[in-house]
């Protein structure tokens, strides 16, 4: 075959990555048989495609909600030779959208390694802000970290609102960088006009469908963590945490506006919203963690990528600590382990916020963009190519 | 009891502790469309119903496999369907199609029986899917279900499950005792191990004999052996032939199957939709000696596509080759494999073993004879044609002179055969005396001969199995109930 070969081109290519040419070989079968069409975007998406590149491959793989149905419907599946298993190889793929997305110095160590062992990355970053937050208290005097100070329950007897609000934008603003740089690379590679970014139409059906994950309802049953048994379990509990940390940050605007706007000060009364959304957050956070961690337990491993599975453990650990952590200080706010509950719960808070770029906490971001995308192939309904 | 040859252990108890001793009211034979239709079926009569799928779990559903909607009369245009099919519509396709209905009377019963076999598959489990992009050509006349035929499979296997139904897997029904008009007892071979089981009635629906390629080159000889089978390799015709040494009456044609073009390098068996070739009406087709044999461009592909393995099937060595250029290399799929290309035509016949001399005459012929001046359009019959060629090309034809060229090898894949064994309007097994078995019943594949011997409508299988299956276990489970 020639090299130069505009269509055929990716399958002889040496160069590129086995897991491309894997996928594409995998989608080819699919976009030849179509029976899946039913089941979520990424089929209809697939199918306005009659040559896969690999920012097809990329834009199918974020477009993908993991719902599995399409897996146990195939007859091209495992044990068949032709071992079309859509789930586990977009899962592989987008892996592999994380890793090149993320900072430079995490993709040119073993990124893999870094994301896979993030439970280690978390724990010791959070063991380390923590003596930093409490370093910080020595101004009080270390015991403070087991006594109350006055006010009572307020953050701001040990740690000041300056310090607090100067390191939480400083690292937001590292954050923040990365995950930009991500959008545009991933942008770019999959779509191409920066513009094409900043249509209200597209974004709003992408919102609506992001919002109600649509596309994890695998056609009308739901999501198949295990062969022969459907249900609305996995979409319900990513409402539960994807709700849950939208109250949490919901409870920290609240807050600052009472008391930048309104100068009323911690500690909040139970029945104030900063209390409320953030018992109510704090609550989804650990319940949705909790129940997806013994779903992805007991999970068929077929369906998915091993490593995959391992980021997103990590993930919901880093969640569920928020979440309890989180909890924990509205629970011992007037006791005397506050101030040592306080420090953790920052240090958790912190190491997210800066950890986010490089771990599945960006997930979200790729499939919303990846939903914009397809709204706006629809909006066009035109072939891509 | 009777002791089979060479028998080593027998079997009384299914893993799933299912009890296989004593009498089952009705023993269903298949694993798919039909079978499982007809088990439920029987088991809104009666309590005792087993299922024999010879496949192993993994590959259960013969040819429903592979199947992905059904087509019956309907007076509405609703969700699933964009507009009404009635029955005169029906009945005058499958008029129109082959040699026509092969008996009358029982076609005109699956056509009217079709108009509520939608309903009932829903009652009982199945999904659908709204005519989308891929499926809206067919959108009208034919009803789409969710993710296609392994997951309408999956949602009866569910229900067959909800409703005490037995399924034993990996059981192949080697023999069949006969008393009197009868069958009482069955031989079946369940992993390597011998059980004797004791039915009432018997429902075959095991499909036909495509996956038999001696049975196929009594027939069409040799050449057999070079066909692709495109669903499982269990669909061998052991009952059907069991049918026949019991006497039972054959029905439909000895050569009917259904045949496309497929890719040559597909596996041997159950390939299924993905390895089919839509080069043709695009490319020039060659047979072995480098000369055209038919009109690529007869007709729009989906009215097309079902004669050209047969078309395959009757050249030499039973192979074909498409050759394309890259002028219309995004007007249909790449093939799943991907074909062959060059630069040069010498290349492209060294590619697929063609002699590069006879090839580029061919190809030459063929662009000197296009009649010059008529736009090409992928959409429509656009009449851009050859003239002066034996056979022309009617549509689409184009010069292939833009490099690089592209080749693909393809072969007949063999789909389902239609010989089978004549039934009553009870799905009730004639013989050849013209008497009926009194409790053997048939359905699907092995016996719609009896309503088309030839052709294809797409989605009819599916609505046969159906219908046929709803009457056998519902007239199986009638005679057990006296």
């Amino acid at each position: 075959m020639s090299v130069a070969d505009p269509v055929y081109r990716y399958r002889n290519d040496q160069t590129e990555n086995a897991l491309f040419v894997e996928a594409e070989r995998q989608l080819n079968i699919c976009n030849s048989c179509r029976y899946c069409e039913g089941y979520c975007a990424v089929y209809p998406a697939l199918e306005r495609r009659i040559v896969l590149d690999r920012s097809d491959i990329v834009h199918l793989a974020n477009l993908c909600h993991d719902c599995r149905a399409c897996l146990y419907a195939c007859m091209y599946a495992p044990p068949h030779e032709f071992g079309v298993n859509p789930p586990a190889i977009l899962a592989e793929v987008r892996r592999t959208t994380y890793r090149s997305q993320a900072p430079w110095f995490v993709r040119k160590r073993e990124s893999v390694r870094v994301l896979a062992s993030f439970p280690l990355a978390f724990f010791s970053t959070v063991f380390g802000i923590a003596i930093v937050v409490m370093l910080i208290y020595v101004g009080h005097g270390l015991s403070s970290l087991f006594h109350t100070l006055d006010p009572v329950g307020s953050p701001y007897a040990f740690i000041s609102y300056e310090t607090i609000i100067t390191v939480s934008l400083v690292i937001s603003g590292f954050s923040l960088v990365f995950v930009t740089a991500g959008v545009i690379t991933y942008w770019r590679e999959t779509r191409g006009p920066l513009a094409d970014l900043f249509r209200p139409g597209p974004w709003a059906r992408a919102l609506r469908d992001g919002a109600t994950l649509r596309n994890m309802r695998g056609g009308a049953e739901g999501c198949y963590m295990k062969e022969n048994h459907a249900s609305s379990e996995r979409r319900i509990l990513h409402y539960l945490v994807s709700y849950g940390f939208l109250l949490c940050f919901v409870a920290t605007i609240a807050a600052a506006i009472e008391q930048d706007l309104f100068s009323i000060q911690p500690p909040f009364a139970l029945l104030s919203l900063p209390v409320i959304s953030g018992a109510l957050g704090g609550g989804g956070l650990v319940l949705g963690s909790l129940g997806l961690l013994r779903l992805k337990s007991t999970q068929e491993v077929i369906a998915t990528d091993g490593p995959m599975t391992a980021m997103d453990r990590s993930f919901l650990i880093a969640l569920l600590t928020l979440g309890v952590t989180g909890v924990a200080t509205l629970v011992s706010r007037s006791s005397s382990i506050y101030g040592f509950v306080l420090a953790i719960h920052l240090a958790v808070v912190w190491t997210c916020l800066m950890l986010a770029p490089f771990t599945k906490f960006i997930h979200f971001i790729y499939r919303l963009l990846a939903l914009v995308q397809d709204n706006l192939e629809r909006a066009d309904k035109l072939a891509v190519r | 009891m009777v002791v089979l040859p060479g028998e080593s252990e027998t079997i009384t108890k299914l893993s799933g502790n299912t009890d296989l001793s004593g009498e089952f009211d009705v023993v269903v034979i298949g694993g798919g469309n039909a079978a499982l239709v007809a088990a439920m079926s029987a088991r809104h009569y009666v309590k005792r119903v087993l299922v024999l799928e010879r496949a192993p779990y993994e590959v259960r559903g013969g040819n429903t496999r592979h199947t992905r909607n059904v087509r019956c009369v309907h007076q509405q245009i609703d969700a699933y369907n964009t507009g009404s099919y009635l029955y005169e519509e029906l009945w005058d396709d499958l008029c129109n199609i082959g040699s026509g209905p092969s008996n009358e009377k029982l076609a005109e019963l699956t056509v009217r029986e079709s108009e509520s076999v939608p309903g009932w598959m829903s009652e009982h489990g199945v999904l659908w899917q709204p005519p989308l992009s891929g499926t809206l050509h067919l959108g009208r006349t034919n009803r789409f279900f969710l993710g296609g035929g392994k997951a309408l499979l999956n949602s009866y296997y569910r229900t067959l499950s909800a409703m005490s139904i037995n399924v034993s897997y990996g059981s192949s029904v080697e023999g069949f005792i006969e008393q009197g008009d009868s069958v009482t007892h069955l031989l079946v071979d369940i992993d390597g191990k011998r059980c004797q089981i004791d039915a009432r009635a018997v429902v075959c629906a095991s499909g036909g004999f495509e996956a038999n390629f001696e049975w196929l080159a009594r027939y069409w000889g040799d050449s057999a052996y070079n066909y692709l089978i495109r669903g499982p390799v269990y669909n061998d015709g052991t009952v059907l032939s069991l049918l026949y040494d019991l006497g039972a009456e054959p029905a439909g044609q000895e050569r009917g199957f259904h045949a496309v073009a497929i890719d040559a390098r597909s596996p041997r068996f159950d390939g299924g939709i993905a390895t089919r070739i839509d080069a043709i009406p695009f490319s020039v087709v060659l047979n072995c000696h480098g000369e055209r044999f038919y009109d690529e461009g007869e007709d729009l592909w989906p009215k097309r596509y079902a004669v050209w393995g047969t078309n395959i099937a009757l050249q030499d060595n039973q192979i074909a080759y498409a050759i394309w250029d890259s002028k219309v290399v995004r007007e249909f799929l790449p093939p799943m494999y991907g074909p062959s290309s060059s630069m040069t035509l010498a290349g492209i016949a060294d590619s697929i073993g063609l002699d590069p001399d006879r090839l580029e005459r061919t190809i030459s012929e063929y662009n000197t004879a296009i009649v010059p001046g008529v736009a090409f359009d992928p959409t429509r019959l656009d009449g851009a044609h050859t003239s002066g060629l034996t056979p022309e090309k009617s549509n689409w034809a184009q010069p292939i002179d833009q490099p690089p060229y592209y080749a693909i090898a393809m072969r007949p894949g063999i789909t389902f055969t239609y010989m089978g064994v004549k039934i009553d309007s009870n799905a009730k097994v004639q013989r050849e005396d013209g008497s009926c078995f009194a409790n053997v019943f048939a359905a699907g594949e092995i016996m719609s001969g009896n309503i088309l011997s030839s052709g294809y409508l797409a989605g009819f299988g599916l609505t046969i199995g159906s219908v046929w299956g709803r009457i056998a276990g519902r007239e199986a489970a009638r005679y057990v109930s006296g």
